[in-house]
């Protein structure tokens, strides 16, 4: 059972990989998916089938939301610059760095605990198991990979599978250092993994709603700035098709955009609906 | 049995309210209501939960819920019933300002958030009550996203950020702190039992040190945690453009409550799992003194020199945040009681600000504080308000707010340190009074214009009964001729008669079998009228109730501060070692 769960540590890393580096968003989510579903079952010993049940659930329903939120040919997305080959060198490194972390605290603790009983929390670990350390590695591994989207990201849907590779991260961290699991917490946390998703899914869901993209727009580039002007203003802005749904001064309907035109949306200003 | 009925009925009076606000009319009203009704039930509920004192024995069977993993307390009982008495103000004022679409998304968001708040409170595991934080703190994308603005796309992604971040954090702190504490135990009585020449003992002090760093580590990211949920400077920049979209009444929620299951959860690891180490922790807990220390300083004075009321609101809610980093750095179990009572007058202090300046800001039709010169002269009422609220805030010496205030400053450093952030918890207060004394000024034409808070009553009117098309029109009301004809234009004229046709129509639907769940729609449509005339002074009423019930708070109410100190209801367990 160990290395057949120590390539599933491999696996939700490849996946996490694709999640960050894939420019085809459903390819993403894709990823996201396996991420999700697998790194639930990366713990030793097993937990029940209630659990196991409930994160699974969790994660595909997550998963599934966001890949539904994507429903009508979403356009590729940037991508994270470093391409495939980049974002793989940092997993390896990182799941490394956690294999070896793992391996080392599980030799402290058992040294220490020679004469004694092992650390409750970390039996698995001081018992020499590699599944723990596997957990670990992954967990380093998808903290690093989320990194630069969650704390960069402008882009509603890399921003979204970032936080849900942490979510994943917290979750393989936890299977590295718990010596038993409880089925009625692992509810808890597919509850979260799931709400989540569903948060990820309605925020990609409005993005391409309202722009037609996936770009996050800044605080000087949306239109809020413009809809929160005092109500008072002196001199109050010319409409804008963010402001009056379309029309111009005059109720014209606003001229219908080039079909082949990239979508840009920078400024609010490209309401055309979409194919 | 009565916190499966309180939970069971917070989601579906959530679920009702959601469906039907999102649909409008008939199923809008009654989504409204049935929201409403829920609000009030939890209030009922939440007072006569029974709620065994933690540590005092063995917890009663059928109290605990999902096999003992939930379990009510005092605190809990306490924390719902006030969320659930704001929200249901929260929700009059919003119903009274914007009518039902003023409660799309919000009303949900609140049941939902007290629901997820009752869970992380009652958890007796600290990954259940993290786990039950975050989803708390997702209720913020229900109340932005409801309004389908453009504008609010991006706060909504920092929201997102933000709670997944600091859930993430807090569960992962949770995860490792049970490897820190063991190592440090380990070293510790290895140290103790060993000769001071045996390797096994000099392996021990390395790993003592190690297990130092890890657990010091684990305190700075829990109260990372906590300062990314909260909006701690320097992780404040998304409160003001959270509060530039979204609706002002739904703050409150967002910057207060929703923070609050968190930061308990997060004392409750530090209390549970790495304070009783007593490890030599001087640096970290340093660290978050300052960082507490400046946020109470910058806030102040961002506070004090913004013109923007939500800004000014948003600031001080951070401001007030601060001191609850103090319970972190303090370190030791003992101020786990005052971090917690603090939080709880924090939520409901700031709750009434955010409502005071919600109302304020649609009385006066700005945000803009200088345009609001000379607001008490319209506005006793919210005036009065305000300054319970700044009582409120900072309480009185033997309240229970200005207790804990003196409390985490002298848990958390010794003289002449505990006296600055004594002060520093203070530098809050020329905002409050410049608000107070900006509004004795004279008034300017903003102000003038606004409604004053007078309560109207409109005198009916006779009117002769007329014959149109052979059938006699009754006498009515001018009030229920408006609202029974057809919709209301922008050239409607109060008072106006129907047309004689829909006279003769409502004549006969009043013979119909129908015509008691008519008569009784129509008494509501008169009722709901009624409030809404005099919207504008039930609104400030709604406010100073709001500060009532925080001055109470702060006061100490129903023995907050010994619920607040009661042990926190964390069961040992296979994880906790």
């Amino acid at each position: 059972m160990t290395p057949a769960l120590v390539l599933l540590a491999v696996l939700v890393t490849a996946g996490a990989v694709v999640a960050v580096s894939a420019r085809e968003p459903r390819l993403a989510v894709l990823g996201i998916i396996v991420v999700l579903t697998g790194a639930a079952y990366v713990v030793e010993p097993m937990p029940g089938v209630v659990a196991l049940a409930a994160r699974l659930v969790g994660s595909v329903l997550a998963g599934f939301l966001v890949w539904v939120s994507l429903r009508g040919a979403p356009p590729p997305t940037a991508g994270w610059r470093m391409g495939w080959p980049g974002a793989s060198a940092v997993a390896i490194v990182a799941f490394a760095i956690g294999w070896l972390a793992a391996g080392t605290m599980g030799t402290a603790l058992g040294t220490l605990a020679a004469d004694g009983p092992a650390v409750g929390a970390a039996a698995a670990l001081t018992g020499g198991s590699l599944v723990p350390r596997a957990a670990l590695g992954a967990a380093l591994a998808l903290s690093a990979l989320a990194a630069a989207p969650v704390l960069l990201g402008r882009d509603a849907l890399r921003l979204g599978l970032g936080l849900l590779l942490l979510l994943a991260a917290a979750g393989l961290l936890r299977n590295a250092f718990t010596a038993g699991t409880d089925g009625i917490v692992e509810l808890g946390l597919a509850v979260l993994t799931a709400v989540s998703g569903a948060g990820v899914a309605i925020l990609v869901s409005r993005s391409l709603e309202a722009f037609g993209d996936l770009a996050l727009r800044g605080p000087g580039r949306s239109d809020a700035a413009i809809r929160h002007r005092p109500t008072d203003d002196a001199h109050p802005l010319p409409p804008t098709p963010a402001r009056d749904g379309g029309r111009g001064r005059a109720g014209r309907r606003a001229p219908a955009p080039d079909p082949g035109a990239p979508s840009s949306g920078r400024d609010g200003s490209d309401w055309s609906p979409r194919p | 049995m009565m916190l499966v009925l309180l939970l069971t009925l917070g989601t579906l009076g959530a679920a009702a309210s959601a469906w039907g606000l999102a649909r409008g009319g008939r199923a809008a009203r009654g989504g409204a209501l049935a929201g409403g009704v829920a609000l009030l039930a939890i209030v009922v509920l939440a007072l006569a939960l029974d709620a065994p004192r933690v540590g005092s024995g063995t917890i009663p069977e059928g109290v605990g819920l999902l096999g003992g993993r939930l379990i009510p307390n005092d605190y809990l009982r306490l924390v719902v019933a006030l969320w659930a008495m704001d929200a249901a103000l929260l929700v009059c004022i919003a119903w009274l300002g914007a009518g039902l679409a003023g409660l799309r998304g919000l009303l949900p968001a609140l049941l939902v958030s007290i629901v997820g708040g009752t869970v992380a409170l009652a958890a007796t595991e600290l990954t259940l009550g993290a786990a039950a934080a975050g989803a708390t703190g997702l209720v913020a994308l229900v109340v932005l996203l409801a309004t389908r603005e453009p504008a609010s796309i991006t706060p909504a992604a920092r929201e997102l950020r933000a709670t997944i971040v600091s859930t993430v954090l807090l569960i992962g702190a949770i995860a490792v702190a049970p490897i820190g504490a063991g190592l440090a135990i380990r070293a510790a009585g290895a140290n103790a039992d060993g000769a001071p020449a045996d390797p096994a003992v000099n392996g021990a002090t390395t790993m003592g040190a190690d297990a130092t760093a890890i657990v010091g580590l684990l305190v700075l990211a829990i109260a990372l945690a906590v300062a990314i949920r909260s909006g701690l400077i320097p992780f404040h920049l998304r409160v003001p453009r959270l509060a530039d979209v979204a609706p002002p009444v739904s703050l409150p929620l967002l910057l207060a409550w929703v923070p609050l299951p968190l930061a308990v959860v997060g004392l409750a690891a530090v209390d549970r799992l790495l304070a009783p180490l007593a490890l030599p922790l001087e640096g970290e807990q340093w660290l978050i003194i300052a960082a507490a220390l400046f946020t109470l300083v910058a806030a102040a004075a961002a506070a004090f020199l913004q013109d923007d009321l939500r800004h000014t609101t948003g600031y001080l809610v951070i401001a007030d945040f601060a001191l609850v980093l103090l319970a972190f750095a303090a370190l030791d179990p003992e101020a786990w009681g005052p971090g917690r009572t603090w939080l709880l007058v924090l939520v409901a202090s700031k709750t009434a600000l955010g409502a005071w300046a919600a109302v304020a800001e649609g009385r006066f039709g700005t945000r803009s504080i200088p345009d609001m010169r000379g607001w008490i002269r319209r506005s006793p009422l919210l005036a009065a308000a305000l300054v319970v609220t700044t009582a409120a805030t900072f309480g009185l010496p033997g309240w229970a707010a200005f207790e804990a205030r003196v409390g985490l400053a002298q848990l958390t450093a010794g003289a002449p340190l505990d006296a600055i952030l004594l002060v520093a918890g203070f530098l809050t207060l020329p905002t409050y009074l410049r608000l107070l004394g900006l509004g004795t000024g004279v008034a300017t034409s903003r102000v003038d214009r606004a409604a004053p808070e007078r309560i109207v009553r409109i005198r009916r009117f006779e009117t002769l009964s007329v014959e149109v098309e052979g059938v006699a029109a009754e006498s009515v009301g001018a009030e229920g001729v408006a609202a029974e004809g057809a919709p209301a234009g922008p050239d409607a004229v109060p008072g106006a008669r129907p047309a004689g046709r829909d006279t003769a129509v409502r004549r006969a639907a009043r013979t119909s079998g129908s015509m008691a769940s008519h008569g009784a729609t129509h008494v509501g449509r008169r009722f709901a009228r009624a409030l809404r005339r005099d919207a504008t002074e039930l609104t400030a009423a709604a406010v100073l109730t709001l500060a009532v019930l925080a001055a109470l708070t702060s006061w100490g109410v129903l023995d907050i501060s010994g619920a607040a100190s009661e042990p926190a209801p964390i069961v040992s367990g296979p994880s906790s070692d």
